[in-house]
């Protein structure tokens, strides 16, 4: 493993966002819920509630967004293939579900 | 006491299946002390919360599987969050060990979530009990086992990892063996939480340790990364299905957001042996209430 200084700073920003990522969807799953157990507004109520989902579901997609820079920023090319097939499946994915509601 | 006009009722939107769930705040509050229970012992064990959450969301609360998924899905995202967050900026986390074996996860989570629909549950159900039944069995045997090397001047190799064990107050070293068995089983595990919500992390944590020489500790951190991003591999899906229950799932969130702020509290403090033991014991329930599950 590395034991470049940047790297740790790097880590801790990104561990940061996450618990920030984590925090605000949090927020918004309360005030959703609140919103829907008052239950005279299910409906934005409920794209409170997914709102707030869809920033959960962004958290670890950023951790793989970091680890790809990193990966560049250190030319470690086994590393940049491993984080960008992983960001191309996380896409495919992403494709998928969007055409699927269309 | 529940009334009519407590309960609202939503439909989940989605072509393919609509489901329509009857919630109340009852209902709402027994996912989040659910979610609670379950995100403690998740990140107690690196292995997300979904697997005491699904089981108990199909057997209790009565939703169908494909909907407990969901749920699952989004706690283990959580889960995954909140102890990667914790673990950022120390080295227990093995990325480049953790980025090659999530490749595997994401492909067969993807593969599992567009499958899912198709495929016969008893044998899904069959083949996850039999498999958290081996690896109970194969923890409960390597239990005083150690899989490092305390000598911190080893060179560590491509994939292998170096990071200050609290326990032992030192530098510790390990080198990552069997990369094509961590594949296989990343693959398994990927298949598992696409199609049972559950977090693959209850397959590929045992096997990092037992298998590829990885410390339980690092293993557990590199796949706490991990189970997010594979949850995250097959989510979007289960939401363009409709499968997801906006409010359950938020629910079940907090509550595990709750819970797995004391399990990581613990985890730091367990011993690595009762931590093996414990995981042994959460393995084997698991495995008897899918099987269980199959007969009835």
């Amino acid at each position: 493993m590395k034991t470049d200084p940047r790297y740790g700073d790097i880590e801790k920003l990104l561990g940061r966002l996450m618990l920030a990522g984590v925090a605000s969807s949090a927020a918004c799953m309360v005030i959703g819920l609140v919103m829907y157990l008052a239950a005279n507004d299910v409906s934005h109520a409920t794209a409170v509630v997914t709102f707030g989902l869809i920033v959960l579901m962004l958290t670890p997609a950023l951790r793989v967004a970091v680890a790809v820079v990193e990966a560049v920023r250190t030319r470690d090319w086994f590393f940049v293939t491993t984080t960008g097939l992983v960001i191309l499946l996380l896409g495919l994915t992403l494709t998928l579900a969007i055409n699927r509601l269309r | 006491m529940i009334t009519p006009a407590d309960a609202s009722q939503i439909h989940v939107p989605g072509p393919s299946h609509p489901v329509q769930l009857l919630i109340t705040s009852a209902t709402i509050a027994l996912v989040m002390g659910a979610g609670a229970i379950a995100g403690c012992l998740g990140a107690l064990l690196g292995i997300g919360g979904g697997v005491f959450l699904v089981p108990f969301l199909q057997f209790v609360v009565g939703l169908p599987l494909n909907v407990a998924a969901g749920v699952g899905l989004m706690t283990v995202i959580a889960t995954s969050s909140v102890v990667s967050a914790g673990s950022a900026g120390r080295r227990l986390v093995n990325l480049k060990l953790g980025m090659l074996l999530q490749v595997a996860a994401s492909s067969s989570a993807l593969t599992a979530a567009l499958l899912v629909v198709r495929l016969p549950q008893k044998t899904l159900y069959l083949m996850f009990s039999a498999v958290t039944a081996i690896i109970a069995v194969l923890m409960l045997t390597r239990l005083e086992r150690r899989n490092v090397i305390l000598d911190a001047s080893v060179e560590p190799g491509m994939l292998g990892g170096r990071f200050y064990e609290e326990e032992s107050g030192r530098e510790v070293v390990y080198r990552t063996r069997r990369i094509s068995s961590a594949l296989g089983v990343s693959l398994v595990a990927g298949f598992v939480s696409g199609s049972l919500g559950i977090g693959g992390g209850i397959l590929q944590v045992p096997a990092l340790n037992a298998w590829c020489g990885v410390p339980l500790r690092a293993a557990a951190a590199t796949s706490a990364v991990m189970i997010g991003v594979t949850a995250v591999s097959s989510a979007p899906l289960y939401f363009a299905r409709g499968d997801l229950s906006a409010p359950l799932a938020a629910a079940a969130v907090l509550g595990v957001l709750v819970g797995s702020r004391a399990g990581f509290w613990f985890g730091g403090r367990a011993r690595a042996k009762w931590l093996k033991l414990l995981m042994a014991g959460v393995l084997g329930f698991v495995s008897m209430t899918y099987l269980v599950k199959i007969l009835s």
